[in-house]
């Protein structure tokens, strides 16, 4: 059973500091009860040597990857998780028949299997820290392809390079979208350094390439670290649930996220 | 001469071999490397791989060609696959195994998932396999084995190509987790229900579990199947060792596993991921300690869908099916079927379901429509949001095969009868593609008024059966049921067919039940009866309304009596809160009576201080007089008593100012779904369809949509609101249906390519339907070409885009851009989280939809000014 965040369910459903009826409540309890039992976690990782050899370009598992938010990430480490994980195809069918029958179930199964994922990976991503912790190790924040300047493609490298089609069952649309939805696929640093435990000081310090920059998303990818967004903190991409980076929620709280205003899970 | 592998499986001990990927690892192949490359970069290392378990022992033994398809071999997958097979053949020469070693073309997942749920389709999927299968077989494999498949539906395409691509024998292997399920949900039981309906010549499992994980997988597989059970498994569970994949069974404690396995009656065994010719050679060792003894499987009459399986007769519980998806008779259900509206289907079935159905009839057969094209349609999507098996219901044999060939299980097939042209047509696509048959106790010669008739047309079928190789155990005998209103014998002689059926033909069998009323008032009187006559007397499935109680009951309590219900557990389920008729009378006329005096504003408590008991005729005729002057005379005083309390209440409630504010009103606002339905039926007695629409089930929305704007409401109180709507619609429509309903205009709404997330596109769309819109949904990851091909085809003047991830903004771009071009007077709104006001503007759209109301509101809008 994955434990699953009361608080972020709500606060996927929109909800901010009032608590929804006991109504509402109710149907949550009853969504979660079958996505426990439709849920199939699956996890797969391999550990890389880094290399950073040039401005901007990381080398890792035979990839050369040209991303300033990726460099920044995983700078100062020896070596790098790719990980997968997915909480299975299950949800996605839960989610496909509420659409059908209620608009209510369908938003909540979406809200409380975006937590889910992420709650199952903070689970795993836990074990790999504490291993990596024995030989003196600490881990960076996940670091998702899609997000900030780190391109989407990648994600056809990790289905090759993990495999994870036969680990966890993931599989890639042609528009390189995965399946099930509710997956995450990240690059998980690992240094020696002593870090500045703000998870924020490796994160892409941008929201939206389009809100940043005005470009089209085609032409926004690379953009300036320094270029910071009127946000306060170290933003995800809200709307890209599954694939968001881990934060530290007190830190960074959704209502910070300069999206807020126009947020479908807030309204 | 080499035996023909058929003629040694399951009776004898065969070993196949053990772990590729790992150890060509070993040899130095990098993460992420093809190992198909290999057969032709590093040729020898491959022979000796094969010669690895060759000498091990093995006797069968694959080609490296486990991820070699187009999709990730676009320019060399012959050469590929021919290189494969020939060093194969080398190996073999090299080990001098010529006589008692066989090539196997090792067939895996395409990588990709099929649709639905993924956007490979099903069709593509049998090519992209057909074309290995055509190579493989061309260069001389001795049988295909497919293997590592985690989606039933996958399987089947893969199976299919090689049954249909070479006259070689069929292998599978399939991966369950130690819950026993495939990634998309199939069971040991489910799979083998659908692969021997296939026709493999041998199926298992592999992967994924070392073997020890993998008893209880094998006892399931064994117990389910007739063909041999083949045991491939990983040598334990992977682990990343200093970036190494290392397992951690090794080769003694594997080959004392897989002695188990042997003992417990599979009889093809190897290895998997991390096996070695090591564990191979130990576990031959093991293995062929023990004496062969074959498998005695038992014969039993299943269906499954890609998950659930239904077992018919043989002890089994009687099914139940579902007859509601079937236009006869049914007008409503023949609009939609005419209409297009597919998801009304799909939701007649959701409804049986959750009613207690087992297995749902499918038909469409009415005359205006392409059958074929329909049913396939239907039958796909049911088969994506229900894990029903389902009963293919045509007599279109066309229809039949397009359908039998895209579903996801083993189908039960309705239906053939005694007549030969009939049996010949039908009988090869069921050996072909699986399932079980319903034969109608009918030939040429009509209907038998006799059971002894019947039970001669019965034993045909079996015959006529058996001659294409089809067991007894997979058809099904329907004893006819005749209503009694034309032939006051005709039950008895149903009833006899079907005891004799079980008793002298060892059969099982199937009634549509609800025919033997026919012509009668209270049918269900006499069908819930008659339902329990013929389970007494042995029926093994009937096709029934599960949404009529009364059969039901019937049904629950059979079960409940004859000790087919453990527990009584679906009995008390279904009947903990049971309450007779008069109890429910009773209990509706003092809630009404307690509302009607809280509207009058009198306190029962009041009353009884007074000492004045109060009679329920007298507070009734108070209600009638006081409450009801829009209900008319003839409607209950029920009706015109609650509506006048309701109004009552919700205006002290929340204070609005509105002065009509109905129950059906207040159940939209409170997103209530089966009250809002409840109090459209009930307001359906006074009102038309189009006044609810206008007075009620609009204004009710506008109420939550402002609170929603303002803030005050939350997205899930909207949704919530929309559901309720939506529910009071079906029943609006449902009343409709006889007239041609007016639409504000159509709408097409999609998630732009390479988007899936649309929650939000499907908020907006109930909306617009609820506000009177007609919604073409072109569904998510739309190309810009489909929406502008759809815009023109049914000249559409309004297209609600969204998307919700930065990357996929310029889709929405692009799309913006070809509808200008090519279909000027179409307005466009789009919305999303990551949108803007100025992004929408910039990107050329003619509506930003801030929320999910705005689409609505810029919709009444261009309505109003006449552009839709």
């Amino acid at each position: 059973m994955i434990e699953l965040r009361q608080k972020e369910i709500y606060r996927f459903l929109g909800y901010q500091k009032i608590t929804p009826s006991p109504e509402v409540d109710e149907r949550i309890k009853e969504c979660v009860e079958k996505m426990q039992k439709a849920a199939a976690p699956r996890c797969f990782y391999r550990s890389f040597s880094v290399k950073q050899t040039a401005p901007d370009i990381t080398e890792i598992a035979g990839l050369s990857i040209k991303s300033k938010n990726l460099y920044k990430n995983l700078e100062g480490c020896d070596h790098a998780y790719m990980f997968a994980a997915t909480v299975g195809i299950g949800i996605d069918m839960l989610i496909k028949r509420s659409e059908l029958t209620s608009l209510m179930e369908a938003s909540i199964y979406q809200a409380a299997g975006a937590e889910m994922v992420e709650s199952f990976a903070d689970s795993e991503v836990k074990k790999i820290r504490e291993s990596e912790a024995a030989s003196g190790y600490t881990l960076r924040p996940r670091f998702s392809p899609g997000y900030g300047d780190l391109p989407l493609a990648l994600q056809s490298d990790f289905a090759r390079i993990l495999d994870m089609q036969k680990w966890c069952g993931i599989t890639l649309t042609e528009t390189l979208l995965m399946v099930p939805s509710k997956s995450i696929t990240a690059f998980i640093g690992c240094t020696k350094k002593t870090d500045s435990g703000n998870d924020g000081d490796y994160l892409a310090k941008v929201i939206n390439p389009l809100e940043a920059t005005g470009l089209s998303a085609g032409e926004a990818s690379g953009i300036p670290d320094n270029q910071e967004c009127n946000s306060l903190g170290p933003d995800m991409i809200e709307t890209e649930v599954d694939n968001k980076i881990q934060h530290n929620p007190d830190k960074t709280s959704c209502t910070l996220c300069s999206k807020a205003k126009d947020c479908l899970y807030r309204k | 001469m080499r035996k023909n592998i058929l003629d040694r499986l399951g009776k004898e001990w065969i070993f196949f071999d053990g772990g590729t990927g790992s150890i060509l690892q070993e040899k130095g192949l990098q993460p992420g490397e093809l190992p198909e490359t290999w057969n032709l970069l590093h040729p020898e290392e491959i022979i000796d791989l094969h010669l690895g378990y060759l000498n091990a022992g093995s006797h069968i033994f694959n080609t490296n060609t486990f991820g070699a398809n187009r999709l990730k071999f676009q320019d060399n997958l012959d050469e590929i696959v021919t290189a494969a097979v020939n060093l194969a053949k080398e190996a073999r020469k090299r080990s001098g195994r010529e006589e008692d070693a066989y090539i196997a073309l090792d067939i895996g997942p395409t990588g990709k998932l099929l649709k639905p749920m993924g956007d490979l389709s099903f069709d593509d999927a049998v090519e992209i396999f057909a074309e290995v299968v055509r190579i493989g077989a061309r260069e001389g494999a001795d049988l295909v084995l497919i293997e590592t498949m985690n989606d039933s539906y996958e399987a089947k395409a893969a199976v299919l190509a090689a049954k249909e691509n070479c006259d070689l024998p069929v292998f599978i292997t399939c991966v369950f987790d130690a819950s026993g399920k495939m990634l998309t949900g199939g069971t040991p039981e489910s799979a083998v229900a659908m692969l021997e309906g296939l026709g493999v010549d041998a199926l298992g499992t592999n992967c994924s579990l070392g073997p020890e994980q993998m008893i209880p997988i094998v006892e399931r597989l064994v117990k389910a199947a007739h063909v041999p059970v083949l045991v491939n498994p990983n040598a334990g569970l992977p682990k990343s060792v200093e970036g190494r994949t290392v397992y951690d069974v090794d080769p003694e404690a594997f080959a004392g596993f897989m002695k188990t396995i042997a003992e417990l009656g599979a009889v093809g065994l190897g290895g998997c991921c991390g096996t070695t010719p090591q564990h191979i050679k130990n576990e031959i060792e093991a293995v062929t300690s023990l004496p062969f003894r074959a498998p005695k499987p038992e014969a039993h009459t299943v269906i499954s869908s890609f998950s659930q399986v239904a077992e018919i007769g043989g002890g089994a519980k009687p099914v139940i099916i579902g007859e509601r998806i079937n236009p006869t008779g049914k007008k409503r259900f023949k609009q939609a079927l005419v209409e297009h509206d597919i998801d009304y289907i799909v939701d007649q079935g959701l409804q049986q379901e959750d009613a207690g159905a087992h297995v749902l009839d499918v038909n469409v057969g009415t005359p205006e429509i392409d059958e074929a094209e329909l049913l396939d349609e239907v039958l796909i999507r049911l088969q994506s949001v229900l894990a029903l098996p389902l009963q293919i219901d045509t007599s279109d044999p066309v229809a039949m095969e397009r359908a039998l060939r895209h579903y996801n299980g083993k189908a039960l097939i309705n239906s053939v009868n005694g007549k030969e042209e009939v049996m010949h047509s039908v009988f090869p696509l069921v050996k072909k593609y699986g399932g079980v048959i319903v034969g109608l106790a009918l030939d040429e010669g009509g209907i038998p008024d006799t059971a002894d008739g019947r039970i001669a047309i019965a034993k045909k079928i079996y015959d006529t059966a058996a001659s294409y190789g089809i067991p007894k155990e997979d058809v099904v005998i329907d004893g006819l049921c005749m209503t009694i209103s034309s032939d006051p014998r005709s039950a008895l002689v149903t009833l006899e067919t079907i005891r004799r059926i079980r008793d002298e033909l060892g059969g099982s069998s199937i009634l549509g039940v609800s025919n033997i009323s026919f012509g009668l008032p209270a049918r269900e009187l006499v069908n819930s009866y008659f339902f329990a006559m013929a389970l007494q007397n042995g029926l093994s499935c009937a096709i029934i309304n599960p949404n009529n109680q009364a059969m039901m009951q019937a049904y629950r309590s059979f079960c409940a009596l004859t000790a087919q219900d453990e527990n009584f557990q679906d009995f008390i389920g279904a009947y903990q809160n049971y309450k007779t008729p008069d109890k429910r009378v009773s209990e509706a006329v003092d809630a009404c009576r307690s509302r009607v005096l809280n509207a009058l504003g009198i306190s029962a408590g009041d009353l009884k201080s007074s000492g004045s008991p109060l009679g329920g005729n007298v507070s009734f005729g108070a209600s009638n007089g006081g409450f009801s002057g829009n209900s008319g005379g003839s409607s209950a005083g029920q009706n015109g008593a609650t509506r006048g309390a309701s109004s009552a209440s919700s205006q002290d409630g929340n204070g609005n100012t509105q002065g009509y504010h109905s129950k059906l009103m207040e159940a939209i606002e409170r997103g209530m779904a089966k009250p809002a339905a409840d109090a459209t039926k009930e307001a359906l007695l006074t009102k038309s369809a189009l006044d609810i629409i206008n007075q009620d089930l609009v204004p009710a929305l506008d109420i939550v949509g402002k609170g929603f704007e303002k803030g005050t409401l939350f997205l899930p109180q909207l949704l919530m609101a929309a559901d309720a709507a939506k529910a009071a619609f079906t029943v609006v429509k449902e009343s409709m249906s006889d007239s041609q309903q007016e639409s504000k205009g159509k709408v097409i709404l999609a998630t732009v390519k390479g988007d899936i997330h649309d929650i939000g596109k499907n908020i907006v769309k109930v909306l617009l339907e609820n506000y009177g819109y007609d919604v073409i949904d072109l569904g998510k990851d739309v190309p810009p070409e489909t929406i502008v091909e759809t815009a023109i085809q049914q000249d559409v003047k309004l297209v609600g885009l969204s998307a919700l991830m930065t990357t996929t903004v310029v889709n929405m771009e692009e799309t913006i851009k070809q509808l200008h071009e090519k279909k000027p007077d179409c307005k466009i709104a789009v919305g999303g989280a990551v949108m803007t006001k100025d992004y929408a503007d910039k990107i050329g759209a003619d509506c930003y939809g801030s929320d999910a109301m705005a689409t609505v509101r810029y919709a009444d809008e261009l309505c109003e000014k006449g552009l839709l």
